[in-house]
This record gives structure tokens, sequence and C-alpha cells, in this order.
């Protein structure tokens, strides 16, 4: 099958989770036999060398629905998550609510919608009263594995995250104002701040904190399966978090709010691999309490390491995301069934 | 009236009886009242019967000429049957425009931040 997968720009997975998620799809797809290119959204006009699109983020998606044959062939709109949730945050209701239909403008556009989590699959289908979105696990892990990579012999914590996204900045403001000086007065922890941050020299030295800007996956591997915990205090945002299902792929327990654990919870409602948490202060005290013990610390890395398995293996996601296909090409099958007897 | 939204600048849709419209030559988002989708839901064969209707101070026909005028709406060569809106609540022949979503309609709204100001920035609302 010929699909076309598209997006803003040119992919920069390394950057950015967004674009590793929209490369890993392209690698499953190419894996389950399919002839995949990829063009930025301003070079899709016409579909119809394609037998089916896939369009990555709500702005590429609305774009394309203008695209000659766009209604002619099957379609995929990849959401990455509910953005308008995350926006009644950063720009209030109004225009959160002006997002939330144009996202719904996708879902009833698109034969089949996609999300990284159930309950935002779950929440579109309520919407449009029929099941036309999926829950697919987002990322692979299991690609590139540090496995050889040990603890760290001195306690060591971990945030990872680019510096240019909303969510982000907001933890790390937390982190440095309260967490991690607080965890620091009872430890001689290290944290490891992955991303574009800016650190005061002093503040670094005082408080055991270094920056890494860029780090190749091996490296990143590196440094996370080294560590002892990952901290997350995402305080807003949506869908799951690559941050999340990296530690603990990488045998590193997380300590993180409930944004942090989105879709990474197990049927009681508890976290997988890690402890929920919402408040600063708590947060650090169950780091401190966890970084003084091994044990609980090695529980949680085996449940979060054999969980990550079981959902985001590449064998996984590679079937998930044939799944896809086939719901795509049965919704589309119902969509032109229904057209030509309309026409009729 | 034989009047469509503009092809293929323009995507358009329903939801919750609200209409929305993107120009996606210039980004910009239109969102528009009850009554005013009201008539948009008869497209492509608004009657010419209901030109003077009025809400809100303003009659359907100057309302669609506002829309050609700004091009959201062109003439069509489709033919469609003549339609009558559902009678109107008097919420007015009006839209919100949204002219920063243009940033968000082209750009990963999840990772291109500018780092002083955040994402998206609080600005460039107009009604």
């Amino acid at each position: 099958m010929r699909i076309c997968v598209s997006d803003a720009g040119p992919l920069t997975p390394e950057r950015d989770a967004g674009s590793r998620a929209t490369a890993d799809a392209i690698s499953s797809l190419r894996e389950l036999g399919h002839h995949v290119v990829f063009l930025p959204i301003s070079d899709v006009v016409d579909l119809g060398d394609f037998d089916l699109f896939l369009a990555s983020r709500p702005g590429p998606a609305v774009h394309a629905i203008a695209a000659q044959g766009f209604r002619d062939i099957p379609t995929v709109f990849f959401g990455h998550d509910l953005h308008f949730q995350r926006m009644v945050v950063s720009v209030g209701s109004a225009k959160a609510e002006a997002f939330r239909r144009m996202e719904a403008m996708c879902w009833r556009a698109y034969d089949m919608s996609v999300y990284p989590s159930i309950e935002e699959a779950q929440y579109v289908n309520d919407f449009l009263g029929i099941d036309r979105a999926v829950a697919v696990p987002i990322y692979r892990m299991g690609d590139s594995n540090s496995g050889a990579s040990s603890k760290s012999p001195t306690p060591t914590c971990v945030f990872v995250g680019s510096a240019t996204h909303e969510p982000n900045q907001a933890a790390v403001e937390m982190l440095l104002a309260d967490i991690w000086p607080a965890i620091r007065r009872e430890t001689d922890a290290s944290l490891q701040l992955v991303g574009d941050w800016e650190v005061p020299a002093s503040h670094g030295v005082e408080l055991g904190i270094d920056v890494h800007s860029n780090l190749s996956d091996t490296q990143l591997n590196d440094l996370v399966t080294r560590s002892w915990l990952t901290l997350a205090p995402v305080p807003f945002g949506a869908g799951v978090k690559r941050k999340v299902i990296h530690a603990l792929h990488c045998g590193t327990p997380v300590v993180g709010t409930r944004f942090a654990f989105q879709g990474v919870l197990d049927s009681n409602g508890g976290a997988v691999g890690g402890v929920l948490t919402d408040d600063s202060a708590s947060m650090a005290e169950v780091a401190i309490e966890l970084l003084g013990n091994p044990g609980a610390r090695g529980e949680l890395a085996q449940t979060g390491q054999t969980w990550v398995g079981r959902h985001y293996s590449p064998e996984v996601v590679q079937r998930k995301w044939g799944e896809v296909i086939d719901y795509a090409l049965a919704a589309f099958n119902d969509r032109t069934a229904g057209r030509t007897e309309g026409d009729a | 009236m034989t009047l469509a939204w503009r092809k293929p600048g323009v995507v358009s849709d329903t939801v919750d009886g609200v209409t929305i419209a993107i120009d996606l030559d210039s980004g910009r988002y239109y969102q528009f009242s009850v009554d005013a989708s009201k008539v948009l839901a008869t497209l492509p064969g608004i009657s010419d019967d209901v030109s003077t209707w009025e809400s809100g101070g303003m009659t359907v026909q100057a309302f669609v000429d506002e829309l050609v005028d700004i091009g959201l709406l062109e003439v069509s060569d489709v033919n469609g049957s003549e339609m009558v809106p559902e009678p109107f609540a008097g919420s007015g022949l009006s839209y919100e425009m949204f002219t920063d979503l243009a940033h968000i309609l082209m750009l990963d709204p999840i990772h291109d931040v500018d780092p002083p100001m955040g994402w998206p920035h609080a600005d460039g609302v107009a009604t």
C-alpha cells in the first residue's frame, strides 16, 4: 500500500517527542510492508497517487482536508494528544474551545483518529457516537537499548524535556524552586537536566545540577539508565509522556504528577513503575525516601520495565499500527458505500 | 443565491451547532453565531426568499455579502436546491475571528514555543 504521511515540516526526532512518535509510526508502517512517503504539509496538494493518507497533528490535518483526492482514499488523523485540554491552561477557555472544534473537525473528516491513551480515544468516540478513534502506543521502546549500562554509584536524578515545551518549562520552574532544593537538603544527589535549560552556574554547583543540551539516543539512554530516579513534576498537559515511558524502559522509577502518568496507570488507577504525587513537598519527600531505599526502587523498576515491554515493544507498536490501517480501510469502505448509496 | 465555501482555500464544519471555517491562506479561524450557522447550513442553495431575514440588525443578504467580501464564500456553479434556514434565535448574524491561530495551524503546537513568550501567545483575538 502506498501511504503518504505528512507533518508540519521536516521531522526532528532528536528534538521533540512528537516528531519521534511520527518517525516511529513510519518505521512501523514500513516494517508492515507499506511504501511510505513523507511530505511536509505544504507539499500535500494532490493525494491521487496514494492509497492511504496519515496526517500528524491538528494543523497539518486541517490543511490536508482541502487537498485534492482527500475524500477518495482512507485517511488517518494522528492527534498526538487532545490539544484543547492543555490549551485551557495556556490560552484560556475561549481559544481552547475554538481549538476543540477544530480538532473535532479532524475527527469528523478523517476515517480514523489515533491517540496515545485509551481515555483520549474514548473521548473522541463518545463525541462522535461511533468508534472511529483508537489508542496506539506511539513510542517504540527497544529499537536502541542501552541495557549494558548500570546504575550510577552515587544518587542521581534526571529530568528530560524540551525547553521549548510549555509544560516542561513549568515543571523545571517547580523543580528548581522547591523540589530539588528540598531533596538536596537531605541527600547529596545530583540532578541531570536534559534539554536547553539555563541554570546559573553558581546555582548548578551549589545544587549539584548538570545540564545536557544535546545528547544522542545512546547518550540519553545511558544517562537515564544510570539515574536512580526520574523526576517529572509536570503541572499540566495532555497525552502520554515519552520521558516517562523511556524512564520505565530504562529501569528508572518515576516520581511524577498525574499529568506525567497520564496513560501509565494500572487497573486500580495507580502509577506504574513509580509514585504519583501532585504536591511539590510530597514529591521531594517521596524522592528522598526512594533514594534511600534500593529495594523499593528495584521493585518499581522491574514493574515498569515489564509493563513497557508488554505495551511499547516494537512488535506491539507495529501490530497496533497494522490494526489502525485495517480500521481505516473498514471505515473508508463504510463511508464510500454510504456515498454510493446516497448518490444512487 | 448559489454560494459555497471558497475552494480550495477554506475548510469548514459544524460542531455542536456552531459552524467554524478556516481560511487556509490567511490562517484565520472563524466561529459563527448560532443564527449565522443556520444560514451557512443551507449552503450552497440559500433561498432568495430569506435574503431580507434579519437577526441582530443584519440581514442575511448583508451577512453573506460580507463573507464573500472577506473571501470565505464564493459564487458557486453547483446546483443546490434552495433551502430555508431554521428560524432564527436572535443571536445575530456574526462571527468571532481568531488571527493568532495561523501560527498554530502551520506549526507544531506542542513544541514550537517562543521561550520568552510561551505558546500560544495570548494576543491576537479579534471579533
